[in-house]
């Protein structure tokens, strides 16, 4: 085990151990909790940046392999693969001897056929994720001192967040799917906890059971996946499947099996030997049609837990909990899990499933976007925004640009949590999610409102903000798997559109809320933005240090400027060092698709500024749009995008209510056909109560008592030859010999 | 024939017979000490002082067994430190291909080696509690009688050959026989050990008539050379051989009294009822262990050809008896427990339902591919088994001590006045019914696992599940009267008098028990190691097979050769380690059987090398090592 591996393990546990104290001490510690957890996560954070760091500046020569990738996929070191930090212990041990056991003369010790193994695997996209996750929720956590300061709550959220902490880097460095799947639950559980956060109110709770069991549909795939892979290759752990079941290549080890199905083998890497069962010294393999059933599978568990279509809805209701969780779980890291699974196991995946995966994303990013369009909720839009943007993610893997999405899923990580802390800021100060009471905070608020631009500008994609370089590697992506199979010409399309809307929404969501004057002045006194205040510096220096980050992660070296002209992002080229080696990455710059984003972002920003810019703006006066008007021209549009595509009345419809009608059948079954029974099986008893009286002294009572004393009676029958007298003994062993000896004569001889 | 050299042994072989000539000698020393001197002394003195004598005899006895286990191994590990140590032949002799000793009759391998210490540590539990409290007066005696039936268990366990084995059988018998009817004081002690020595008798004339038969047959009592003979003789088994056929059934007769197999079981409720607890304890536990040591070198080696001949489990061989007795014993045993009040009479039921579980590792033995592994598992039982029944036993003495009574109802109470005791013995009875992670589950489930990892679609696999079921409805029976123990210490308010807080005889036997049974159990694969390497050696088999119609070799009769007496050369240091470390070493002449032939033929050219001293090897050419892990082990299911 190499140190760094140790350093990692540390930054996975240090905020269990937290929570442990928390949840041990939480009386005694009171408010003193924020300090241990924020503590916690400040030192995970820390043992991360080391990690960032000694690994990308000593043990990896990623630059050097990342220009290897841009000179030809040929020229990288295939065999080799990416620097990854390993520890690991084997948990349950099945079919072989335990281990430690080694043979020696006399006693061969079986190689065991079933492990599962605790352990962890931190390559690049670990290392990378590790620093997000640990950086922004220490942000978060500072973020959270402030926001959540009046709440009675308070302790018991800063547990539950260490416990999330946990849960999230466990799931980052676990090497294998079942580790994988147990913090995939743990996620589940605290966003479960944190959405439900404030339980008094019945909304909430409904909005966490909706989160919980929506993802549950998808987890139901993930173990079938699951299942799948368990039983067919005997191993769950990444590196071996992603290793051994296609060539340098990239092309499957297919074998034609004895029905004349192809079969997938799993492979030694390193010998390329077929792996077989010890004990029945079987090959490990999965037939084709499998293969992609369990990618499905698997997939179908990162729908549930990224949100994507058809399982989205949970995501928009989780915004019941408090908005920092919503920054943290439902932004940056919880929901990219599914994401991070899918480039995790990227190699799992057949053609088919990444067509599925690529136009789950792209169906998801326009229906998130479109949604977003209308909705006058401004933490609502930015739910819908991050369905979209989640959808975006999944397309760039779908498409094939590995690098692209996950790419997207931390330059995402860092402005969709300033976005979301921006939108606690402001309904910190003025208690309203309501866009349409709001108008002119810019004024009242400007730190908060020059951040929130900030994001705004990068999730739309404008140029030297990091959202432009990831959505641009995403659409570079896709247009070259369009340019391959123009059948899918869609995939190029859906994210162009989609662009567009972001672009206009967020703008949308600015303006309204911090451009102009305030829309509510007619209240007087209830006017939201009279009362607004800047937040205190706790939350708002969150917001600038985010801010920052937004802009500047998505750089190149050469201060910013686009591929095209310069090399590419860093951090991309960092991902891009652990792709499949097999995998064609980076393309390469693209006039078209530097174009395309160009214009994606300025018609969006541009159409939004001609509906919502404020009056009075120089060169805007001569021709404006009316929101109002486009509402009326098609009400139909409107209504359906409000309504948010009616999925939810679609799912009541189709699933909710049959489920309760079933449940009212049974439970009227219960009350009339059961309680009935039992109501006159009361009175019949109470009738016959008197009667079974003597049926039970005479008849009960002399059953059981005969079962017990027929049970002791064979007992006992030994005492009928066990006399204590010698000369029974004796011929109670002179007749069995005897006995014996006739029946194995006659056995021998018969 | 070559003619045959004088017979001669070596001197140099009573090394491994130290503990045993220690324990014969101290109980000598015992006896004398007692009539000489302690008689004057006051009743309870008289007890401590000849008590605490005989431990120093079980302590000097645990040193040689260490000694006696450990100098070879310590040798083969590190010769050039041993060249330090000791003189030339000796390790010359240390380095001999040969696992046994006295004209091959007995063996001074890693498997006596190992049940010599725990046949010592069980010695030295059962001599402790033995001092509780006063049941006999002829303490002297007493004492002797439980060493030199120790004497006699490791020469049963240790025994290569038919006479050597009845003559350490009846050692052993005749001394518990003896020792039962020690306590005078009370009747059924004398009757118990009536019916002991009557029954036993009898059986022991069955066994020595089974011996006749076997003789006859093969005119050899040799195990090694009797199972090369009747491997020789072809597949047919006891087909059409009603003389073999007798003899199995007659040995088996012999064995199935030792060990407490229904049908002939019915001694043992009335002298474990009769005997003073500790002697109890003694016959349930060391003379068990020895008689199934025994058992399986007899069945496993030197009737293995009769097993199962065509490989067919309902074929004319002695598995198809073993399995229908091992499934009526351990039913049987459970059954009629379930009945019993008192707490000795409980565990002669139960013992003779643990019979039945090791029957079914025994059967399963038979049948095994990995002769090592399955004796291992056996083997494992048995020593947990033990210690766990010494613990019991002892809680049986602290009742007889301080009630007068020992049944079961008399532990009422415990948990209140004793709980630390009457958790172990919780404990203990938990390891009893198999309940994991104690060492009584792992015991149950290697054996288990042995008798079920047969080859799919074999019909053995089929008897045996149906073995294994039956056991393991048979734990679920047994839960019943292990648990009333605990119900009558936890659950039940005291009556009568008073226990007294157990002093260090008894305290120390349940807590030692107990250490065993939760060590064991977590780190149940280290004395699994352990055994397995132990059970290696005792199922060797001669390397050739002489064919039936060759000259028979007879007992005694070995052959010379010459063992040169100069330097080590670097070479066959090296040689030497690597043999030590388990045999992998350079290629060629590096084999035990290969390293034989090499000094011999260096002695040819040696001019210096004088063959007088040299030890002889025997006819058994067997090729596991004398003392070490025996780097070969034979496969039954291909013989």
């Amino acid at each position: 085990m190499k140190w760094q591996a140790g350093l990692y393990l540390i930054a996975v546990l240090v905020p269990l151990f937290a929570f442990a104290v928390q949840a041990v001490f939480l009386r005694g510690l009171k408010r003193r909790c924020v300090v241990v957890a924020t503590a916690a996560v400040g030192f995970s954070c820390l043992l991360s940046v080391i990690g960032f760091v000694d690994y990308f500046g000593f043990e990896a020569a990623w630059l050097s392999a990342g220009h290897g990738v841009q000179s030809g996929p040929g020229a990288r070191e295939a065999e080799t693969g990416p620097v990854v930090w390993r520890a690991s212990a084997d948990w349950v041990v099945l079919g072989g001897a335990a281990a430690g056991t080694e043979d020696r003369p006399g006693l061969t010790v079986a190689k065991p056929s079933l492990v599962i193994p605790l352990g962890i695997a931190v390559d690049n996209l670990g290392v990378i994720m590790f620093l997000m996750v640990t950086f922004v929720a220490t942000l978060i956590h500072v973020y959270s001192i402030g926001y959540m300061h009046a709440d009675p709550g308070y302790p018991r959220f800063f547990a539950y967040l260490s416990l999330f902490t946990f849960s999230m880097l466990g799931l980052v460095a676990s090497s294998n799917l079942f580790m994988t799947f147990l913090f995939w639950e743990l996620v589940g559980l605290c966003s479960y906890l944190l959405i439900g956060f404030w339980y008094q109110e019945k909304a909430n709770c409904v909005a966490a059971n909706k989160a919980f069991l929506v993802n549950r549909v998808g987890d139901l795939g993930m173990m079938v996946g699951l299942g799948l892979l368990w039983s067919t290759l005997g191993t769950l752990t990444f590196e071996e499947i992603n290793q051994g079941l296609r060539d340098g290549s990239g092309q499957w080890n297919v074998k034609t099996g004895d029905e004349g199905r192809d079969v997938v083998v799993l492979q030694e890497a390193r010998s390329g030997e077929p792996v077989v069962n010890p004990i029945t010294q079987e090959r490990r393999q999965i037939p084709m049609g499998l293969l992609t059933l369990a990618g499905l599978g698997i997939f179908a568990g990162c729908v549930g837990k990224s949100a994507q279509f058809p399982l989205h809805v949970w995501l928009p209701d989780a915004m019941a909990g408090p908005t920092p969780v919503s920054a943290l779980i439902h932004a940056a890291t919880m929901v990219a899990a599914g994401v991070f699974l899918v480039g995790r196991f990227y190699p799992l995946f057949t053609e088919e499933v990444l067509l599925v995966i690529a136009y789950t994303g792209g169906i998801t990013l326009l229906i998130g976007a479109t949604i977003a369009v209308v909705q006058t909720d401004y933490k609502q839009v930015l739910a819908y925004s991050t369905v979209s943007q989640l959808g975006f993610m999944m397309l760039g893997l779908g498409v094939g640009g590995w690098a692209a999405g996950l790419f997207h899923l931390v330059t995402h990580a860092f402005f969709k949590a300033l976005l979301f802390l921006c939108a606690g800021s402001v309904y910190h100060s003025v208690h309203t999610y309501e866009m349409p009471e709001l108008g002119g905070l810019l004024k009242k608020m400007p730190t908060t409102a020059y951040a929130m631009l900030v994001g705004t500008l990068a999730i739309s994609g404008a140029p030297f903000f990091a959202g432009f370089y990831s959505k641009d590697a995403i659409l570079t992506a896709a247009l070259a798997r369009v340019h391959e199979s123009p059948e899918h010409m869609l995939l190029f399309v859906l994210p162009a559109i989609g662009g567009v809307l972001t672009a206009f929404y967020m703008f949308r969501l600015w303006l309204l809320i911090f451009s102009g004057e305030s829309r509510s002045k007619h209240l007087g006194q209830g006017d939201p933005v009279a009362r607004a205040y800047e937040s205190p510096e706790i939350m708002t220096r969150p917001l600038v240090i985010l801010a920052v980050c937004s802009i500047f992660v998505g750089w190149t070296v050469q201060l910013g400027l686009p591929p095209v002209i310069g090399p590419r992002p860093v951090l991309e080229q960092m991902l891009e060092y652990g792709a499949p080696a097999w995998l064609e990455q980076g393309q390469g710059p693209h006039w078209l698709a530097l174009g395309a984003s160009l214009a994606v972002a300025g018609i969006g920003a541009g159409l939004a500024l001609l509906y919502y810019a404020p009056s009075g703006l120089p060169h805007f006066t001569a021709r404006r749009l009316s929101a109002a008007h486009a509402a009326e021209t098609y009400p139909v549009l409107q209504q359906f995008l409000l309504k948010k595509w009616y999925f939810d009345p679609l799912y009541a419809f189709l699933f909710v209510r049959p489920t309760r009608a079933l449940a009212r059948l049974f439970a009227r079954f219960d009350q009339t056909l059961v309680d009935g029974l039992v109501n006159t099986a009361a009175a019949a008893t109470a009738l016959l109560s008197r009667l079974e009286g003597y049926f039970d002294q005479f008849a009960v009572d002399g059953l059981v008592n005969l079962l017990a004393r027929a049970v002791y009676r064979l007992g006992e029958l030994s005492r009928l030859i066990q006399t204590g007298r010698l000369r029974t003994y004796l011929l109670f062993l002179t007749i069995m010999l005897v006995g014996l000896f006739a029946g194995v004569i006659a056995w021998v001889h018969g | 024939m070559p003619s045959t050299p004088p017979i001669s042994f070596d001197p140099r072989d009573v090394f491994f017979i130290t503990p045993q000539v220690v324990l014969a000698v101290w109980g000598l020393v015992v006896l004398l000490a007692d009539l000489a001197l302690a008689r004057r002394l006051a009743e309870t003195a008289r007890r401590q002082v000849v008590g605490k004598l005989a431990l120093v005899g079980v302590g000097l006895a645990l040193a040689a067994a260490l000694a006696v286990m450990l100098v070879p191994l310590f040798a083969r590990a590190f010769p050039e430190d041993a060249s330090a140590w000791f003189r030339r032949r000796t390790l010359d002799y240390l380095f001999e291909n040969d696992p046994t000793i006295f004209l091959g009759t007995i063996a001074g391998d890693l498997e006596t080696g190992t049940f010599n210490l725990v046949f010592v540590l069980l010695l030295g539990l059962v001599t402790w509690l033995s001092l509780a409290w006063k049941f006999t007066e002829e303490w002297g005696e007493y004492l002797a009688l439980l060493f030199w039936a120790t004497v006699g268990m490791m020469f049963l366990s240790a025994a290569e050959e038919f006479i050597t084995l009845f003559v350490a059988l009846e050692t052993m018998t005749i001394c518990l026989y003896l020792a039962t009817s020690l306590e005078k004081a009370r009747r059924r002690s004398a009757e118990g050990g009536l019916k002991y020595f009557v029954y036993g008798s009898v059986s022991s004339a069955l066994f020595l008539f089974g011996l006749s038969y076997l003789y006859g047959i093969t005119g050899t009592t040799q195990f090694n050379a009797i199972h090369g003979l009747l491997a020789g003789a072809g597949e047919s088994g006891l087909a059409g051989n009603p003389a073999g056929m007798m003899a199995i059934l007659l040995i088996l007769a012999g064995f199935g009294f030792k060990i407490a197999a229904v049908p002939f079981h019915q001694w043992a409720p009335d002298v474990y009822e009769g005997a003073p607890a500790p002697v109890a304890a003694w016959v349930a536990t060391g003379s068990k262990i020895a008689s199934f040591v025994a058992f399986m070198k007899v069945f496993a080696n030197a009737l293995l050809p009769w097993a199962s001949p065509g490989g067919n489990i309902l074929g004319p061989g002695w598995i198809g008896v073993l399995a229908l007795i091992a499934a009526v014993t351990m039913t049987y045993g459970n059954f009629a427990a379930l009945a019993q009040r008192n707490l000795k009479r409980m565990l002669a039921y139960s013992s003779i339902a643990h019979s039945g579980y090791i029957l079914v590792g025994v059967a399963a033995l038979g049948l095994s591919t990995d002769g090592a592994r399955a004796a291992g598992a056996v083997l494992f039982y048995l020593v947990v088994y033990s210690f766990a029944n010494v613990g019991a036993f002892a809680a049986a003495a602290w009742l007889m001590r301080d009630r007068e009574n020992d049944n079961i109802d008399d532990l009422s109470g415990l948990a209140r006045e004793q709980p630390l005791l009457a958790v172990c013995i919780l404990f203990l009875m938990l390891s009893l019914i198999g309940i994991p992670p104690l060492a009584g589950f792992f015991g149950k489930l290697y054996v288990f696992m042995e008798a079920l990892n047969q080859p799919s679609g074999s019909p053995h696999a089929v008897t045996l599940i149906w073995l294994v079921a039956l056991g393991l409805f048979n734990s679920v029976v047994s839960a019943f009267y292990y648990v009333r123990v605990l119900r009558a210490m936890f659950l039940r308010d005291a009556t009568g008098r008073r226990l007294a807080p157990a002093d260090t005889p008894v305290g120390l036997s349940i807590l030692a028990a107990t250490a065993v049974v939760i060590v064991f159990g977590p780190f149940s694969d280290s004395l699994m190691s352990v055994m397995q390497a132990a059970a290696a050696p005792m199922l060797t088999v001669p390397a050739t097979v002489p064919p039936l119609d060759a000259p028979r070799p007879r007992p005694g009769k070995v052959v010379r050769k010459p063992v040169p007496r100069f330097e080590y050369s670097k070479e066959e240091m090296e040689r030497m380690r690597s043999m030590a470390n388990g045999g992998a070493g350079p290629p060629g002449g590096v084999r035990p059987a290969a390293k034989s032939a090499g000094p011999s033929a260096k002695a040819k050219n040696a001019p210096a090398s004088k063959t007088e001293n040299a030890p002889a090897s025997k006819a058994n050419n067997a090729p596991a090592s004398k003392g070490a892990l025996g780097d070969s082990t034979r496969t039954p299911g291909q013989n």
